[in-house]
């Protein structure tokens, strides 16, 4: 195998957290979205430099919106996952899903 | 939200690291909402290491140690002169008391146990975010040096307390007290009760400890609030 073409967990969560934020996923957004669901805080290089990876492997496109003063007058890029990228969303999620089935010790444990 | 604007050397550092104007302009719209110049560094030198981190696989070994070691020394540098704590912070919380007293704890059976406590709060009264406030209660019996139990708490996260702000209502409380078969309220006025002072101590980020006050135990029962 080539080059590295399966979806990280950080991949999973950041285009998963685009879902639920639909047309308003941008940095900040994206970035709170997965503080305040999982817990877990991500800098903002590291949210990006997987952000770039899921766009180079056409997983997320993204678009510029229009520069606002609150950010001293730099744009948001906006993204969104692809058809590609919800493919290997619910590819995953039946991976797991199988994965995690029939395990004793997490019969109960759903939140 | 804050107009106050992102730090500059920080800023241009940022630019310089090869940030795209989308994460420049994410971090200046979390800066101004949140405004913490420890986290917009933080964030400036994770930035930094991931373009070393690119630098260093586009170019390999002949330029590893360069870059680890200007961008290392100059991180450093820089990090340590403007980001580091700035607040004194005897004068820049002020300590806002609630309560002090005795709270019945759990004991051995068919005896009473009392241990003093003190419930306050901490008002950040300076211009500056406290990140990871933390503070510690060490309490004293009589005017005995010798301490007779302490108790800690973590008031404020990585977040910080912003200017202005307080933190919760907070209960510290000593391990050690009085244990006796009398019920609490005798044991209060037994002859041999002796009252206690705890002194307060803070630090927040990577600053020493420092005492915010001192005072008396009130001889009167408080409830726990576990």
């Amino acid at each position: 195998m080539g080059r590295r073409d399966r979806l990280e967990p950080v991949d999973l969560v950041a285009m998963l957290a685009m879902m639920r934020l639909g047309e308003d996923a941008y940095g900040v957004s994206i970035a709170r979205e997965i503080e305040e669901t999982t817990g877990r805080t991500l800098a903002f290089a590291s949210l990006y430099l997987t952000l770039d990876r899921l766009e180079q492997n056409g997983l997320v496109r993204s678009e510029l919106g229009e520069p606002t003063a609150e950010r001293g007058g730099r744009a948001k890029r906006y993204f969104q996952v692809t058809a590609k990228g919800l493919a290997e969303v619910k590819a995953a999620r039946r991976s797991l899903t199988k994965m995690w089935s029939g395990i004793p010790q997490l019969r109960g444990d759903a939140t | 939200m804050s107009r106050e604007q992102p730090p500059v050397l920080a800023a241009w550092l940022l630019a310089l690291s090869g940030a795209s104007d989308a994460l420049i302009g994410d971090l200046h719209e979390s800066f101004t909402t949140h405004p913490s110049r420890l986290w917009y560094w933080n964030q400036v030198a994770m930035s930094m290491g991931a373009a070393a981190a690119r630098y260093i696989q586009n170019n390999k070994l002949r330029t590893l140690r360069n870059v680890l070691g200007g961008a290392g020394i100059l991180s450093a540098f820089v990090y340590s002169v403007a980001c580091g704590p700035r607040v004194d912070l005897a004068a820049g919380v002020k300590v806002d008391v609630l309560a002090t007293g005795w709270a019945e704890v759990e004991a051995v059976v068919n005896q009473t146990k009392l241990v003093p406590v003190i419930a306050f709060k901490l008002k950040n009264v300076s211009d500056e975010s406290l990140p990871v406030l933390q503070v510690n209660a060490v309490f004293h019996r009589g005017n005995e040096d010798d301490e007779w139990g302490n108790d800690f708490r973590t008031a404020a996260g990585s977040s910080g307390l912003p200017p202005g702000a307080d933190t919760a209502d907070l209960m510290l409380r000593s391990q050690r007290g009085y244990t006796g078969t009398q019920d609490a309220a005798r044991i209060l006025t037994n002859s041999r009760f002796v009252d206690a002072r705890v002194e307060l101590f803070g630090k927040y980020a990577s600053t020493s400890w420092v005492k915010l006050g001192d005072y008396p135990i009130a001889r009167t029962l408080v409830t726990p609030d576990r």
